[in-house]
């Protein structure tokens, strides 16, 4: 089955309520498929999903030409015999969350020496909100006191950049192009209908391959993703957990079940170590959670949950060379 | 049930006078504002949030159909209408702008959910039209203005509480667009494009924002699109009681 990577370009042209991390944008994929193919083509398109056959991965948004600084700690970023990192430096360094994707090949510890600042990306706009009673035509108590929500809105003329792995024998890049546009002219996430998470698509698509620096034992991830340990080195993958509390959109919304079951994932930028490293890094790594043999929402059996994450290759000093 | 089609609503919205939608007032400043217009977090431009958009048009809509109540429609008003001409505009209203997931009655009709099914209307946020902001800055003005108000004393004559409150002037054009999705269960959507275009002319026979019954947020679409199609004569010969007067003589 060959998985292709592409890079697609995204203007954000509202605000928006929810982050466009990648699990969360296949759910959107999944629910736009279903909505142009019907029902019995978005089931063809998840067989095997949790066999570890996705028809899609695809990574968070990112802001255009840059990839999140990986998650290690400052003792994996040294080399051998190299100073100790003052703590006041190594918290502002921390703020650099955003590396230049065209230096992805460069060793980590170079790379991340070239980092950016975090608020470069997007900033969070508080907004409030009321329902009017209606024969009054004012706000008041209950449903109707104002409240206050949170957007994240992105600076005019931002890019965002989406990565995609597809097995483009069952979804066919023209599909994909279609569905990802339908997400944007419709909303993406919460309050989508009252404005917030419209983006358009600039450009085309583009075949993407990552450079992959001479003996390579580890990879970046570029979307929440639940692990395989069999194919991984524990004692040498880094990372935050994240609990995604998800919550069903469009028809399941009323089926008064909304919510999923809570699962536990791999935050993004997550440093993975191939347990048998091989020469060529796989595009993408992860499992298919949910399906009907272990259900993740009693609403819908079906549904299932992008546990796989697009991922990059990545110099790290072996563990041994660390300081 | 499928997709059949997402169209684009496009118009200008030009205000025909002072336009005030509230912010989040983040802080204080001395000599500042009392009442500030919400801005774009990066330019600092005023928009109209969708928010505002959608629930004025819903609750208008809401009003023309008979079936009013303090809180927004819900399935369980369509199913108590008195009448089919009034159950017709309920469900219309569902249709477009969606039923709340905390909405639904305890034995809502399964068949019900999935004759109306997901919300069609997504209102995106409307902003300044950059040649607008050009021209207003080029001849050194700002894009809003301040309105000071009082209360007079009926006795003494006397202003009291005097405040100030920050608009979009009259003459600001805004983009504005909106998304329409249409299902194979809507037929040929004709039902549905007239109520939503019957809501935007209300809006503007109504106002937008706060303060309408003193004026504020009088609004006119010119330009409007139905795609590629111009439908602006159509739109401005729209009477949006007419169907639903024809309704109830029927």
């Amino acid at each position: 089955m060959p998985m292709r990577t592409f890079k697609l370009t995204l203007r954000p042209e509202s605000a928006f309520g929810t982050p466009l991390a990648g699990d969360t944008l296949f759910g959107h994929l999944c629910w736009a498929l279903r909505w142009r193919q019907g029902e019995a083509g978005l089931i063809k398109l998840l067989e095997g999903y949790t066999r570890g056959q996705p028809f899609a991965v695809l990574s968070d948004a990112l802001p255009a030409g840059l990839l999140p600084r990986p998650n290690l700690p400052a003792s994996r970023l040294q080399r051998a015999g190299d100073p100790k990192v003052d703590p006041k430096q190594r918290k502002a360094d921390k703020q650099l969350a955003w590396l230049p994707a065209e230096q992805a090949a460069r060793p980590m510890v170079d790379w991340v020496r070239v980092g950016l600042d975090k608020a470069r990306s997007v900033q969070t706009e508080v907004r409030t909100q009321n329902t009017i009673h209606r024969l009054t035509g004012t706000t008041g108590t209950g449903v109707f006191a104002p409240r206050q929500v949170d957007t994240l809105v992105h600076a005019p003329g931002a890019a965002l950049e989406v990565y995609a792995v597809l097995d483009t024998d069952r979804l066919p890049l023209p599909s994909f192009v279609q569905a990802l546009a339908d997400i944007g002219v419709n909303g993406f996430g919460r309050d989508a209908s009252t404005g917030l998470g419209k983006f358009t698509l600039v450009g085309e698509a583009a075949a993407h391959s990552w450079p992959t620096p001479p003996g390579a034992r580890h990879a970046l991830t570029l979307a929440p993703c639940a692990p395989v340990p069999a194919d991984l080195d524990a004692d040498d993958c880094h990372y935050q957990p994240v609990t995604r509390f998800g919550r069903h959109g469009s028809l399941h919304v009323l089926t008064g079940r909304p919510f999923k079951r809570p699962l536990l994932l791999l935050r993004s930028a997550a440093v993975l170590a191939w347990r048998h490293p091989s020469n060529e890094c796989p595009a993408f790594h992860g499992q298919g959670l949910g399906g009907v043999a272990q259900p993740i929402s009693a609403a819908e059996p079906a549904t299932v949950h992008q546990g796989y994450a697009p991922v990059l290759p990545l110099a790290l000093p072996e563990l041994k060379e660390a300081a | 049930m499928q997709l059949i089609n997402i169209h684009q609503l496009t118009a200008t919205l030009e205000l025909k006078s002072g336009l005030r939608i509230g912010a989040s007032e983040g802080e204080i400043r001395i000599g500042g504002v009392d009442n500030q217009v919400i801005r774009h977090a990066h330019t600092g431009q005023p928009y109209i949030p969708g928010s505002s958009l959608k629930g004025k048009v819903r609750s208008l809509l809401e009003w023309r159909s008979g079936a009013v109540q303090s809180n927004p429609l819900g399935l369980q008003d369509l199913q108590r209408a008195r009448n089919d001409a009034i159950a017709v505009q309920v469900r219309m209203i569902l249709t477009l702008f969606g039923v709340s997931g905390g909405d639904r009655p305890d034995h809502a009709d399964e068949e019900l959910i999935g004759k109306i099914g997901p919300t069609r209307l997504a209102f995106w946020d409307a902003a300044l039209q950059p040649d607008w902001v050009g021209r207003i800055q080029g001849e050194d003005k700002l894009l809003t203005e301040v309105k000071t108000e009082n209360r007079i004393d009926r006795i003494k004559g006397v202003a009291e509480h005097p405040r100030q409150t920050e608009r979009v002037p009259s003459g600001a054009r805004f983009d504005f667009r909106l998304s329409v999705k249409q299902l194979d269960i809507d037929g040929d959507g004709a039902e549905l494009r007239r109520t939503l275009l019957a809501g935007l002319r209300l809006l503007e026979l109504d106002s937008l924002g706060g303060s309408g019954s003193r004026g504020y947020g009088k609004v006119k679409f010119t330009g409007m699109r139905w795609g590629d199609a111009d439908i602006q004569a159509e739109f401005d010969r729209i009477d949006p009681f007419a169907d639903v007067a024809a309704a109830r003589r029927a």
